[in-house]
C-alpha cells in the first residue's frame, strides 16, 4: 500500500511538473504572440482596420464600389462634419441581407438623431443565387467573414486576427503593407494600381469578362435582399438621414447591369419613394470619372464622386 | 477539427487533463473518455458520418466475435466475408462509385454509345479509407487465427477510433494497438515531453513547410500553361515538399499526441527523401500503409515466393491498388504504376533489399555515390508526384512535356529566377534549408527532432523550442486542408 502511495505521489508530481513546464512554455509563446498582435494596425489588410475603430455615428454602406469610391474625408469636409465612416466591404461579403445588417448594428453607435447614412445600391448587392434568389439560406455571405465577426469594435481585434486574417503574422510584426491597398482610418480603401492605359485596359477586360461570364450567370434580382435593404433603412432612420446612391460605372458595365435587370433603376426609385428616401443615381454619370477596371472608381476620381454625393446630401437635408 | 486549429488547441489539453486527473485511476474510464473524445473529434467534421464509423465498428466487432465463436471453418468464412464485403462495399460506394460510373460512360462513348451515368452527390466521409483498413486488418487477423476476437466493445472501439489516428492514420494493427489499450497506462514525463517535441516538429512541417510550399505548388500547377521549364520544375519540387511536410507532419502530430496519453502508434515515415533507391523509399514512406498492403495483399498473393513473373505481377498489383487507395482518379493509378515501373529493375536484379539501413549510418555526410543515388531517387519521386498532383493524366503529361521542353530556354530560366525572387522570396528557402538540415541530422532517430539539442544546456534547448514555436506562429502559410484527409 505504501509503495502504491509513493508511486501515486511520484506520478502526480511528474504530471504536475509536466503541466507546469508546458503551461509556462505556452504562456511565453502566447505572450510574445500577443505582443505581435498588438502591433496590428490599419495596414494589416483591406478589412481589418474597419473592425478596430469604436462604434460609428454615420456610415457609408455597400460593397467594394463604395469602399473604394467614396472617401468620407471629402464628404465630411464638404458637409462640415467629422463622423462619416466607410463600412463597406465587397460584393461577396456585404450585399444587403441579415448578415450585413447585424454587422451594421454592431458597428453603429445608436445614439443621437443627426447621423447620415449613405447606402449604395447596384444590381449585385441586391442580387442572389439565380436558381432561387429569395432563399436566404443560399445567400453568398452566409459562411463568410462578416457572419462570424460578432466583435467589430476592438483594437487589436483578436477575433479577426485569429480567425479571418489570411496573411502571415510576420507581416504584422514588420508592419508590412500591401503596396496597392491602403485602408485609411476613416474606412476608405485607397487602391494604388498602375493607371497607364495598357494596365487599365487589361484589368477592365478581365473584370468585364468575369462579370459577363460568371457573375451575370450567377445572380438574379432578389426581392428578399430588397426587403433586407428596407430593414436596414428602417433600423438607421431613427438615428439620422438615409440616402440611396448608385455609383458610376463604365458604359460596358452598365450594359451588363441592364442585362442582369432592366428595371433595376425603376425598382429602386419605387423603393426610395415608398421609404421616402432621397435617391441619387450616378451610374451613367461617368464622363469625367476614371475607373481602375470598369467597375471601381479610381482614387483620382474619388473626390469628384464624393463631392457630388456631398452636394446631393446638402440639397436634401 | 484540424490538428493545427484553435479548436484542437483547446480540445487536446481538456482531454489530457480529464484523462490523467479525472479518469487516471481507472483504465475502463480512461478508455471510455478516449472513445467519447474520439467520437466528438470525428463529429466536428460531420456528425452524420459518425453513424457510419459506429456502424463499421459494430460490424467488425460482432463479425470478429462470430468468427471466433464459429463452430467450423465454413461459419468462420461466412462472417469473414460478410465483414470484408460490407466494409469494402461502403468504401466502394462512398469513394469509388462515381469514378466507376464515369469511367464506364467514357468507355462506352469510345464505342459511340452515349450513357448518362447516374452519379451520387455525396461527400467522402473523412478517414473512411483509414478506419476501414483498421477494421479489415482486425478481421483478417482473426480469420487467420493470429489474434483472438476482442470481447470488450469499448476497447475495440478505441482501437478503431482513437482520435489521433482516426482521420489520416497511421493505419494501426490490432496486434500492436489493442494490447496497449487493454493495459493500465501511467504518465511518463519524458515520454510526454517527447510527444510535445514531436508535435512541435509536426506543426513546423505542416504549417511552415507544407503550407508555404502549397501556395507556390498551387499557383504553378493551377496555371501550368502560363509557365514552362524550370518554373514547372519548381512547382513539382514545391509539391514534393508540400506532400511530405503535410503528411509526415500530420503523422508526427498524431504520434506525439498519442504519446501524451501513454500510447505508442506505428511509425509512418522514416526520412523517405534520403532513400537511395525506390525500394528503400517505399520502406520509408507511409510505412503503415505499405506494410498493410505487404501483409494483407502481397503475402496472400504469394509474395516473393513464386517465379519472377509472379513477383512482377504481385508488385504491380500492390502499387496499382495502393495508387487506387489514394483516390478515385486515374492520376493515382498512373502514379502507382509509375512507381511499380521504377521498382521493376530492382526486383529483377534482386537489389530491392540493398539499402535497409538509413544512409550514412556512421558518418555525417553521404558518400558521392550515396549522394548520387539519393538525387536520382528524389528526381524520380518528384516526377511521379506530378501525376499525383495533376487534375488529370492529360494535364500531368502536358505539365511534364512543357517542363522538359523549356528546360534550356533562357527566357523561361529568367522567368523561374523572377518567380523565385519576386514570389518566393528568401524566407521559404531558408526554412527549407533548415528543415533539411534538421531532418538530415536526425535521420537515425524516430523523428528528426527526437535527439536534436538534447545535450545542450536546458535554457538553450528550450529557447530553441520557443523560437521554433514562434516561427510556426509568425510564418505559417495560408491554412490548407491536410492532403490525406481526402483519402
Amino acid at each position: 500500500m505504501l509503495v502504491k502511495n509513493n508511486n501515486s505521489s511520484i506520478f502526480s508530481f511528474k504530471l504536475k511538473k509536466f503541466i507546469l513546464h508546458t503551461s509556462l512554455f505556452l504562456a511565453l509563446v502566447a505572450g510574445i504572440f500577443t505582443l505581435v498582435l498588438f502591433r496590428a494596425g490599419f495596414e494589416v489588410d483591406e478589412f481589418y482596420g474597419r473592425f478596430t475603430t469604436p462604434k460609428q455615428h454615420s456610415l457609408i454602406l455597400g460593397t467594394s464600389r463604395a469602399a473604394q469610391g467614396l472617401n468620407p474625408e471629402v464628404i465630411n469636409q464638404e458637409l462640415g462634419r467629422n463622423d462619416l465612416f466607410n463600412y463597406s466591404f465587397t460584393n461577396e461579403h456585404s450585399p444587403y441581407g441579415p448578415v450585413y445588417l447585424r454587422s451594421i448594428q454592431s458597428k453603429h453607435d445608436a445614439i443621437g438623431h443627426d447621423g447620415i447614412f449613405i447606402l449604395t445600391v447596384d444590381p449585385w448587392n441586391i442580387g442572389s443565387d439565380k436558381n432561387n434568389p429569395d432563399d436566404e439560406s443560399l445567400f453568398r455571405e452566409n459562411d463568410l467573414m462578416l457572419h462570424g465577426m460578432w466583435d467589430v469594435n476592438s483594437s487589436p481585434n483578436l477575433l479577426y486576427l485569429l480567425h479571418y486574417y489570411e496573411g502571415s503574422y510576420y507581416n504584422i510584426l514588420k508592419k508590412k503593407q500591401d503596396p496597392q491597398l491602403h485602408l485609411r482610418p476613416n474606412g476608405w480603401l485607397e487602391v494604388m494600381v498602375p493607371m497607364d492605359s495598357t494596365s487599365v485596359e487589361k484589368r477592365t477586360k478581365d473584370r468585364l469578362k468575369l462579370y459577363r461570364e460568371e457573375t451575370l450567370k450567377r445572380y438574379a434580382f432578389s426581392s428578399s435582399r430588397l426587403s433586407w435593404l428596407g430593414k436596414t433603412v428602417e433600423y438607421l432612420k431613427p438615428f439620422g438621414k438615409v440616402y440611396l446612391v448608385r455609383l458610376p460605372v463604365s458604359d460596358e458595365m452598365i450594359d451588363i447591369e441592364l442585362e442582369q435587370n432592366k428595371s433595376f433603376d425603376v425598382i429602386i426609385r419605387e423603393f426610395a419613394s415608398t421609404m421616402n428616401l432621397p435617391y441619387l443615381d450616378l451610374s451613367s454619370d461617368n464622363d469625367s470619372i476614371a475607373f481602375t477596371d470598369g467597375n471601381h472608381i479610381a482614387r483620382g476620381s474619388t473626390p469628384i464622386v464624393s463631392r457630388k454625393v456631398a452636394e446631393f446630401i446638402r440639397n436634401h437635408p | 477539427m484540424l490538428f493545427n486549429s484553435i479548436q484542437f488547441a483547446i480540445f487536446l489539453p481538456v482531454v489530457f487533463v480529464l484523462y490523467w486527473f479525472v479518469t487516471g485511476k481507472s483504465l475502463r474510464w480512461q478508455n471510455i473518455l478516449l472513445l467519447v473524445a474520439s467520437y466528438f473529434f470525428y463529429a466536428c467534421w460531420d456528425y452524420r458520418f459518425l453513424f457510419l464509423l459506429m456502424f463499421s465498428t459494430l460490424l467488425d466487432y460482432f463479425t470478429g466475435l462470430k468468427m471466433h465463436d464459429a463452430p467450423d471453418r465454413k461459419g468462420k468464412r461466412f462472417w469473414f466475408w460478410t465483414s470484408v464485403i460490407v466494409n469494402l462495399g461502403f468504401l466502394a460506394v462512398f469513394k469509388y462509385y462515381n469514378f466507376f460510373a464515369d469511367s464506364f460512360a467514357e468507355m462506352m462513348s469510345q464505342f459511340g454509345m452515349q450513357i448518362d451515368p447516374w452519379t451520387i452527390q455525396v461527400i467522402l466521409p473523412v478517414g473512411i479509407s483509414f478506419y476501414t483498413f483498421h477494421g479489415l486488418s482486425y478481421v483478417i487477423d482473426i480469420y487467420y487465427d493470429r489474434i483472438p476476437a476482442e470481447r470488450n466493445f469499448v476497447e475495440y472501439a478505441v482501437f478503431v477510433s482513437f482520435f489521433p489516428l482516426l482521420v489520416a492514420g497511421p493505419i494501426e494493427r490490432a496486434t500492436h494497438l489493442l494490447p496497449q489499450i487493454k493495459k493500465a497506462r501511467s504518465f511518463d514525463y519524458s515520454k510526454a515531453i517527447d510527444g510535445l517535441r514531436q508535435i512541435l516538429w509536426g506543426l513546423f512541417k505542416k504549417m511552415v513547410i507544407a503550407d508555404l510550399c502549397a501556395e507556390h505548388a498551387n499557383a504553378i500547377f493551377n496555371h501550368a500553361d502560363s509557365y514552362g521549364g524550370l518554373t514547372l520544375v519548381l512547382g513539382a519540387l514545391f509539391f514534393t515538399l508540400q506532400i511530405y511536410g503535410d503528411f509526415s507532419g500530420y503523422s508526427d502530430i498524431a504520434l506525439g499526441t498519442a504519446r501524451l496519453f501513454g500510447i505508442e502508434l506505428l511509425r509512418n515515415f522514416a526520412f523517405p527523401y534520403f532513400s537511395r533507391d525506390i525500394a528503400e523509399f517505399w520502406r520509408r514512406w507511409h510505412i503503415s500503409l505499405s506494410s498493410w498492403f505487404r501483409d494483407y495483399l502481397y503475402v496472400p498473393l504469394g509474395g516473393s515466393k513464386g517465379g519472377t513473373w509472379m513477383r512482377v505481377r504481385n508488385t504491380f498489383i500492390i502499387f496499382l491498388v495502393s495508387g487506387f487507395w489514394h483516390g478515385a482518379n486515374w492520376t493515382f493509378i498512373v502514379w502507382g504504376g509509375l512507381n511499380a515501373l521504377y521498382f521493376l529493375p530492382l526486383l529483377l536484379l534482386n537489389r530491392n533489399r540493398n539499402n535497409m539501413e538509413i544512409v550514412a549510418q556512421n558518418t555525417f555526410l553521404p558518400s558521392v555515390k550515396e549522394f548520387f543515388q539519393m538525387s536520382i531517387t528524389f528526381a524520380l519521386t518528384v516526377l511521379a508526384w506530378i501525376f499525383f498532383r495533376a487534375s488529370s493524366v492529360r494535364s500531368a503529361i502536358d505539365y511534364i512535356s512543357a517542363m522538359l521542353k523549356g528546360l534550356l530556354d533562357m527566357k523561361l530560366i529568367t522567368q523561374s529566377i523572377n518567380y523565385l525572387i519576386v514570389q518566393v522570396g528568401y524566407f521559404l528557402p531558408v526554412f527549407i534549408l533548415f528543415f533539411f538540415l534538421i531532418e538530415w541530422s536526425g535521420r537515425r532517430h524516430q523523428y528528426a527532432l527526437a535527439h536534436f539539442g538534447l545535450r545542450w544546456p536546458k535554457m538553450i534547448r528550450w529557447s530553441f523550442y520557443l523560437g521554433l514555436a514562434l516561427v510556426i506562429l509568425l510564418f505559417a502559410g495560408k491554412e490548407q486542408q491536410f492532403i490525406y484527409f481526402q483519402f
